[in-house]
């Protein structure tokens, strides 16, 4: 009659009785999806390493579940960082184009303030000393007529 | 649980019944932190599987290790992505206090193009 072999820890390198089955869960894939599915494999431990490996078995599956949490977060990030590229891209487009029409309006002005002395020049010219008053600097009757009334 | 059938032993996979004839070696994590030294802490478990469980097994495995190396990297690009998101919000500030000034320049231009017209009537 032969006896029963006890089965040995299936650590590598412990020799001692298993006295536990541990089930160690792995997923199917690590993508970024919420759910996953399993394969679940028996292995036989000591009482030492089966806490060790139940351990280490769910923290297996919580790596699983934070893992594609980073996926995710790197998906919103990448998105987050191109919305954000787009917006200083507009933005910088059209700090151009006001700093064009800016340009614009200033020429414009210099144009019309030019023109505006030469149609002064040419109401006044009379001005004994030949020199044109700006419009901003009308001066006042008296001082035209020499200030003598 | 190592189970058998007469001698022979069964694969070690939930419900499969089949007899072993590979063995995989299933190397568990010491733990998950981004220390690259980390990466060498295993606790390596051979465990008994038929043909078709075994080439499923390896392929799981592959998996996990791989994920177990791309955590550093992506605990890195997460680190990036931040440091460039805050960039790109100052970039963004910066450019929206720029087009508040350009527009207000804008409306000086304005005005001041508009006097002499005004003037002159």
């Amino acid at each position: 009659m032969s006896r029963l072999r006890w089965p040995c820890c299936q650590v590598e390198g412990c020799r001692r009785r298993a006295t536990r089955a541990v089930e160690v869960e792995l997923p199917e894939e690590w993508g970024p999806g919420i759910g996953f599915r399993v394969l679940m494999v028996t292995i036989g431990a000591c009482r030492e390493h089966g806490a060790e490996l139940t351990r280490r078995a769910l923290a297996v599956l919580e790596a699983r579940g934070e893992y594609a949490d980073l996926l995710t977060v790197i998906a919103d990030a990448v998105e987050t960082d191109g919305a954000l590229r787009h917006q200083v891209e507009a933005l910088d487009r059209e700090l151009v184009e006001a700093a064009g029409a800016a340009d614009y309006q200033r020429e414009h002005a210099e144009r019309a303030e030019a023109a505006l002395r030469i149609a002064q020049a040419a109401a006044a010219p009379t001005d004994p000393a030949g020199v044109w008053l700006d419009a901003h600097q009308a001066p006042a009757p008296a001082e035209v007529e020499g200030g003598a009334a | 649980m190592v189970r058998q059938i007469g001698k022979l032993q069964r694969c070690a996979v939930r419900g499969c019944q089949a007899a072993v004839n590979n063995m995989v070696e299933i190397e568990l994590p010491a733990t998950w932190t981004a220390d690259e030294a980390a990466l060498a802490l295993v606790a390596t478990v051979p465990v008994g599987a038929c043909r078709w469980h075994a080439v499923e097994l390896s392929r799981r495995l592959r998996g996990l290790y791989a994920a177990r190396r791309d955590l550093h990297s992506a605990l890195e690009v997460i680190e990036l992505a931040v440091a460039t998101e805050s960039a790109l919000r100052a970039d963004l500030a910066a450019a929206q206090e720029r087009a508040l000034q350009a527009q207000a320049d804008l409306a000086e231009a304005e005005r001041t193009a508009a006097l002499p017209r005004a003037v002159a009537r």
